[in-house]
């Protein structure tokens, strides 16, 4: 019965899930911002000092972020909005984008190529830079609209898990660039053996 | 690896060759190559050569390595 299974060609099942992924990345961003644009509630997060909450039993406080919604945001607060979440979702596109135009390439022909590594390295350059610009963007603009939400308190956090993963999605798309030029060295080395 | 630089050693394939009465195209027919990889051989553009290919060449030649290949001292 195994004999009779067909033998999955991984380079191609990756690409036909990143081209999954870039659809619904893609309509996701664009339905997203669209909905912003027109005015959807936002959600914000205030610090929960700042807030008179009813009577709250013994023993129970507010905690330190406590999430709010705008039913009706300005214009500012929609921008705020989409400055705090339309540049990583930009970016894992564009990143999803280049995978998958970098898996097209590496399935038609050889994966062991100088263009190939060279656009891996290209996808680890860009993560490994535009990660920290994202995550500190998208900081900015949650603390803006926390500010901007007027309840006196502002709550904000620097989530150090967002800028660790697009390191490390970096670095590795770097490091595999780097295992596709010693391949591709290895390969000259070799077309050149008798 | 050694660094990348052109090679000093000069194959002497064609000279065995007239010595034993043989082509080329016997040559890689008994060795069990492609008649591209011997003329790349032949005309010093190979980068390395197999243990295997060298013993089978050998064998076929009648001949030792030494009498295959010299190597050029640098200038």
């Amino acid at each position: 019965m195994l004999e009779s299974l067909r033998r999955p060609d991984w380079l191609d099942e990756l690409r036909r899930l990143l081209g999954i992924a870039v659809v619904l990345s893609g309509i996701g961003t664009a339905v997203s911002t669209v909905a912003v644009l027109a005015g959807r509630p936002v959600e914000v997060t205030v610090a929960g000092s700042a807030l008179a909450l009813p009577a709250l039993p013994a023993g129970v406080s507010a905690a330190d972020g406590i999430p709010l919604r705008l039913d009706d945001p300005t214009a500012a607060q929609r921008g705020w909005e989409l400055l705090s979440t339309l540049p990583g979702y930009a970016l894992l596109t564009l990143a999803l984008v280049l995978l998958w135009r970098l898996t097209g390439q590496a399935r038609r022909g050889d994966p062991f190529t100088v263009d190939v590594a060279r656009r891996l390295r290209r996808l680890g350059l860009l993560l490994v830079a535009a990660g920290p610009i994202v995550w500190v963007t998208e900081f900015l603009g949650d603390f803006a609209l926390s500010a901007g939400a007027d309840t006196g308190g502002v709550y904000a956090t620097l989530d150090l898990t967002a800028p660790a993963a697009w390191a490390l999605a970096g670095f590795g798309a770097l490091a595999v660039g780097e295992i596709v030029r010693r391949g591709q060295a290895m390969r000259v080395e070799l077309d050149g053996v008798v | 690896m050694p660094p990348e630089e052109a090679h000093r050693i000069e194959a002497h394939i064609d000279k065995l060759l007239a010595e034993r009465g043989m082509t080329l195209t016997e040559l890689a027919d008994r060795v069990g190559i492609t008649l591209a990889n011997l003329s790349i051989l032949k005309n010093g553009r190979a980068r390395a050569v197999r243990f295997s290919t060298l013993t089978a060449l050998c064998d076929a030649l009648q001949c030792q390595p030494g009498d295959l290949f010299t190597c050029h001292p640098a200038d």
